[in-house]
């Protein structure tokens, strides 16, 4: 409890310096819808040319990659500096955050937010409503708490990938060239369905790096789209979000205790 | 004013040098970069692969060479995409107000800028492009062209280079009157990505978003290179789309000299 009032503070701070530089807020907007237009309108190029991508027509592709804006958008206005752990680590200014009387994760997540997301979350609520119209999606009240509860799990997924890939550089030092290419080979990843990469790489990013479970098996679920029946682990979204949290947690407590231990 | 071309010559020579050093030490990341190229190659090739299989007619050429050109893409991203440019390297120097330093040396500012992005292109052609494109001949169906195509090609690349390059250096010139690089780097990039055709194909752009890519320069980066590879523009076309690119290479060099003076004249008078 205390923590989260702490976690509050910290969070009002970081609003508060954000809202100095009004300018660089709508340029920073701007530039995530121009980024998103682009990377929808390309989509958009290749399906109205082509029909279809797989058994997916353009709506329910919008409705994937409005699937994802929705949680990267929650992830980035939370956790967008988790990457910049490693420039902390390498200029020594993490240290501060090992002396104070709170917990350094805490103190970590709190000293930034990131408003790049709200531009991600604002196009993903407009694509979501759209492709819901065109599809005339007629959801019962548990498909909906599904929905809500697949976004927030999904934002969690990105935040734990993000978070042990930060917490590497603990080891290496450098870690933002690892994380860098995982999050731009996502980024494509994201906006097509995974069933079309063929079995290995499905597996891949089901088992291994179960980037999958952010947007694409919940919508699997919620559009229907599996031929043959819906698998029970088809569903697992939320579990897969709170396994990935407690090993990133796990991962981050064994860095600090050894960046602790040797760094001084 | 300027020392004579041999003096240039060699000091370009020893910028490439040292630009290989510096690139070589970073092993890691090229190791990483080449898992990236690896993956990204794989999954455009399925993207097409299930595209066509809905659809074959669409782009009017093969799937295998459809594949080729995106797979291209992908591999051609390791010398051409915008983070490798000066102006990161130009605006860096602003911050830290060390410019002066480079605009005193000398040798002709953009000359010297060039000589160095070409050190760092070299290097990740050799280490990056060429065997990513060899893993692509052996694992992802990349066409080997005919010896004119492929002649043509690098001649196109070459041109791609420079006008690369030339629209990077431009950037840098505004990074110094904006005192910000993040935000066109930003723009720039989304433009480049949408108009070049390095994803999708610019010929199945619908009405006028198809018109509006043949006139920008965007499409001289990677449409015009990778069109060629892949035989869609050959025999008189080619020679037209290598003319495309060579006007280009004019006018953005007059411009970005013009916008080097005017800039220079700027940034003298505030540094005092």
């Amino acid at each position: 409890m205390h923590n989260i009032r702490l976690y509050g503070q910290f969070l009002r701070v970081a609003v508060l310096g954000k809202v100095q530089y009004k300018a660089d807020f709508f340029v920073g907007i701007v530039s995530v819808l121009v980024l998103n237009a682009v990377n929808l309108s390309l989509i958009g190029i290749l399906v109205y040319n082509f029909n279809t991508l797989g058994n997916w027509n353009i709506w329910d592709l919008l409705f994937l990659y409005s699937f994802w804006m929705l949680s990267r958008g929650i992830y980035g206005v939370f956790f967008w500096h988790l990457s910049d752990l490693e420039e902390m680590i390498v200029s020594g200014t993490f240290d501060a955050y090992l002396v104070r009387p709170a917990s350094p994760f805490l103190q970590f997540i709190g000293k930034d937010i990131s408003y790049t997301g709200v531009g991600d979350f604002l196009v993903g609520l407009l694509g979501f409503f759209l492709a819901a119209a065109q599809m005339k999606l007629q959801w019962q009240l548990g498909r909906w708490i599904y929905f809500v509860i697949c976004v927030l799990s999904g934002a969690l997924i990105q935040m734990a990938v993000n978070w042990i890939g930060a917490s590497l550089c603990f080891w290496t030092t450098r870690s933002g060239a690892a994380v860098s290419i995982a999050e731009r080979f996502t980024v494509l990843m994201q906006q097509y369905p995974v069933n079309i990469f063929g079995k290995y790489f499905q597996i891949f990013v089901t088992c291994f790096l179960p980037v999958a479970f952010i947007n694409y098996y919940p919508s699997v679920v919620l559009l229907d789209k599996a031929a043959d029946g819906i698998r029970v682990w088809q569903y697992f979204a939320p579990l897969v979000s709170f396994l990935l949290l407690a090993i990133a947690a796990f991962v981050w407590r064994k860095g600090v205790k050894r960046y602790a231990g040797t760094g001084n | 004013m300027r020392a004579n071309k041999g003096v240039d010559l060699r000091t370009g020579a020893a910028f490439l040098r040292n630009e290989f050093y510096n690139i070589s030490i970073y092993r890691v990341s090229f190791w990483l970069n080449f898992i990236y190229t690896f993956l990204m190659m794989y999954s455009v090739g399925y993207v097409w692969r299930a595209l066509y299989a809905a659809n074959p007619s669409v782009t009017g050429v093969s799937l295998s060479q459809m594949i080729s050109y995106a797979v291209l893409g992908v591999a051609l991203e390791a010398i051409l995409h915008p983070r490798n440019g000066p102006q990161t390297y130009i605006m860096e120097q602003v911050r830290k107000g060390t410019i002066e330093m480079d605009l005193m040396k000398p040798i002709d500012f953009q000359f010297y800028m060039f000589a160095k992005n070409m050190g760092g292109l070299a290097v990740r052609f050799l280490f990056l492009v060429l065997p990513s494109l060899i893993a692509a001949y052996f694992l992802f169906s990349l066409e080997l062209p005919g010896v004119p195509a492929l002649f043509g090609f690098f001649c196109s690349l070459a041109c791609s280079v420079i006008i690369s390059f030339f629209m990077n250096f431009i950037l840098g010139l505004l990074s110094m009157i904006t005192m910000n690089i993040k935000n066109i780097n930003w723009g720039y990039n989304a433009v480049l990505r949408f108009f070049s055709g390095q994803m999708v194909p610019l010929w199945i752009f619908p009405g006028i978003l198809g018109t509006v890519s043949g006139i920008l320069p965007f499409r001289c980066i990677y449409a015009i290179p990778m069109s060629i590879y892949i035989g869609n523009d050959a025999g008189v076309d080619m020679l037209r789309v290598l003319g495309v690119q060579f006007v280009w290479i004019l006018l953005l060099w007059v411009f970005s000299r013009l916008l080097m003076k005017r800039v220079f004249a700027r940034v003298m008078i505030q540094g005092g």
